[in-house]
């Protein structure tokens, strides 16, 4: 009797496994990863539909480069990468558009992680974009210790340091531009 | 020391000199030099009077070699000429001759006389609001080798290198004047954040904004990674290069602020100067490797010689500034013994672009724009190389300049908090 509750209870726990890893895979329904991304490709970095890899840089220092080519439009993949990387929890940075040209670039970080993601037409299909993202290879052991520094305030508070002013110097001094009537 | 003309000239003369003039000006040397020459330490008797003693001292010890090219032009950015044109009329000297007065865009002097008792603090004006870098400027994944006894003891690499203009912008809204300028009266803002490498300062950070107000010194703060703390550090630290590498008053120049110096006018003369940079990312070099030359070539120079008006303001500095470009080549830095004591050289590049592969940092016309900064500290004998853009980076684009890469809020303390954490 005992044997049956056993297995009972496993089979019932392997359903609930089962169960969660297909709703899992419901509720994260992500495009498959394009073949030939390196190792150590940080996987919270999104991928627009339909691009494939072109160039993969080996790294250099903790930096790596992939190129992808991507099909449809500047605009879009530009709104793209704007929504995409602030859903997987990235900071949006400085950005740089040149309508032109249709070459933009856009810095994002999170964890101190700085990565960037360039958008270029592609010189050999003109019809595609180059997406060029250089990103820092991920370190499990680096963003596990500032997890549990900054999210779980692992210090005292005493040890911890104030909150930074929210601008320093800006509006500080009294305005004062510099005297435009004096003569040497 | 640095002589100027005879004078008068007798009448026969004359014709010689116009001639020496001419054949200067076509990038014939009627120095020790010629164009093609390569000046390493196995001949650096050929430019001891061309270059600072500084420099001289740093192709010696086969720090740096040189190639002599002929002399290029460059010309201005269009935007920062008609600026120029505009408003440097209402420009002067505040009445103590310190500060600038009437400032809005372009270069503040156009028209310096030798002659004139302020020319040098002119000079000096003209070079904190030079050509270069007007409005924005971002430039990522630099890194800096730190070396002694011809070994790298430290390499510290860089998220950005990075400034905003909030006077004389002439090429990104907001035209001329940034709005925060009349309520903050900062001329500019400037970051260097986060260390990427090594582990140990990562995320170390450095903000710094100059005043225009003369009396006001410059507020810099910095994120320290070992005490997790954001602290707001006085100027004397500004003149450290033990931080990050390099001293921050020696930022792409002569960097302290302006007023806390008196400054005398040595002379102008023609001395090599690196314009025309053949290589960016420049190469990891050995000393004494001649493949690594740079294009140097003859350039129209004045020497400055800046004093600190306190005595807790630092050393004596000679800085040499280019009459055209308005940039300084290389400015060497004495100590109180009257010894030299540090040397900073740069070497600079003039294109439409700061990388060959880059996509999207192009720009309408060719611009200039630094490559590396190479600093030798005497007393410690200690080279510092630094590489903008990064020796072995993946950025394909280098310097962002002027396309509003960078906007005001880049600068603030919370900006670097959120970029360390």
């Amino acid at each position: 009797m005992k044997k049956v509750n056993l297995v009972v209870a496993l089979a019932g726990t392997l359903m609930l496994f089962a169960a969660g890893g297909a709703h899992a895979d419901l509720m994260h329904r992500h495009p498959p990863l394009p073949k030939g991304l390196p190792k150590k490709w940080d996987k919270k970095i999104p991928i627009p539909p339909g691009a494939v890899v072109a160039v993969v840089n080996p790294p250099s220092g903790i930096v790596q480069t992939v190129e992808f080519s991507a099909p449809g439009e500047f605009d879009g993949l530009i709104n793209f990468y704007n929504s995409e990387l602030t859903k997987a929890g990235f900071q949006l940075g400085p950005h740089v558009e040149v309508p032109t040209r249709k070459a933009y670039n856009l810095n994002f970080s999170k964890a101190s992680v700085q990565d960037s993601v360039s958008i270029f037409p592609d010189q050999k299909e003109p019809s595609k974009f180059t997406v060029r993202v250089l990103y820092e290879v991920p370190n499990r052991r680096r963003h596990l210790l500032k997890l549990l520094i900054d999210r779980w305030r692992l210090w005292p508070r005493f040890w911890r340091s104030k909150e930074p002013p929210s601008e320093a110097g800006a509006g500080a001094a009294p305005a004062a531009a510099a005297p435009a009537s004096q003569a040497n | 020391m640095l002589g100027k003309l005879p004078t008068p000239l007798p009448r026969v003369m004359i014709p010689a000199v116009i001639a020496v003039f001419i054949l200067a000006g076509s990038g014939w040397s009627v120095a020790q030099v010629s164009p093609g020459d390569t000046i390493t330490s196995a001949n650096v008797g050929k430019v001891k009077d061309l270059v600072s003693p500084g420099v001289y001292q740093m192709v010696s010890a086969g720090n740096v070699s040189l190639k002599v090219v002929p002399t290029g032009k460059i010309d201005w950015p269009p935007p920062y000429k008609d600026a120029t044109e505009k408003y440097s009329a209402q420009v002067s000297l505040s009445p103590d001759h310190r500060s600038l007065a009437g400032y809005t865009a372009g270069l503040p002097f156009p028209k310096i006389d030798s002659n004139d008792p302020n020319a040098a603090v002119k000079v000096m004006w003209n070079s904190q609001f030079r050509p270069g870098l007007s409005d924005d400027y971002d430039v990522r994944f630099t890194n800096c080798d730190i070396a002694k006894g011809g070994e790298v003891i430290e390499s510290i690499q860089f998220g950005h290198y990075a400034g905003y203009s909030l006077a004389g912008r002439t090429e990104v809204q907001p035209l001329p004047t940034d709005p925060d300028f009349s309520q903050s009266n900062r001329y500019w803002l400037f970051g260097l954040y986060p260390v990427l490498q090594p582990a140990e300062l990562r995320g170390a950070a450095l903000t710094r904004f100059r005043f225009a107000d003369g009396s006001k010194p410059d507020e810099s703060w910095v994120w320290n990674p070992g005490s997790r703390r954001l602290r707001q550090v006085d100027e004397t630290m500004l003149r450290d290069a033990s931080g990050l590498g390099w001293a921050p008053d020696r930022y792409l120049g002569f960097n302290s602020k302006l007023e806390e110096f008196d400054y005398k006018l040595l002379g102008q003369k023609q001395m090599l100067g690196c314009f025309h940079a053949a290589h960016s990312p420049q190469p990891v070099c050995q000393a004494n490797d001649p493949s690594c030359g740079e294009n140097w070539e003859m350039r129209n120079l004045y020497a400055i010689e800046a004093n600190p008006r306190t005595a807790n303001g630092g050393s004596k500095t000679i800085v040499y500034i280019d009459s055209e470009t308005w940039f300084s080549p290389y400015l060497d830095t004495y100590n109180t013994q009257g010894q030299l004591d540090e040397e900073d050289l740069y070497l600079l590049a003039y294109d439409d672009r700061s990388m060959p592969q880059a996509t999207v940092a192009i720009y309408p016309f060719k611009r200039q724009f630094p490559v590396a900064a190479v600093s030798f500290d005497a007393g410690q004998g200690v080279l510092t190389k630094c590489y903008l853009p990064g020796s072995d980076t993946q950025d394909s684009e280098g310097w962002y300049l002027n396309l509003g890469t960078v906007d005001k809020p880049f600068f603030t303390t919370r900006a670097l908090v959120t970029a360390a954490h």
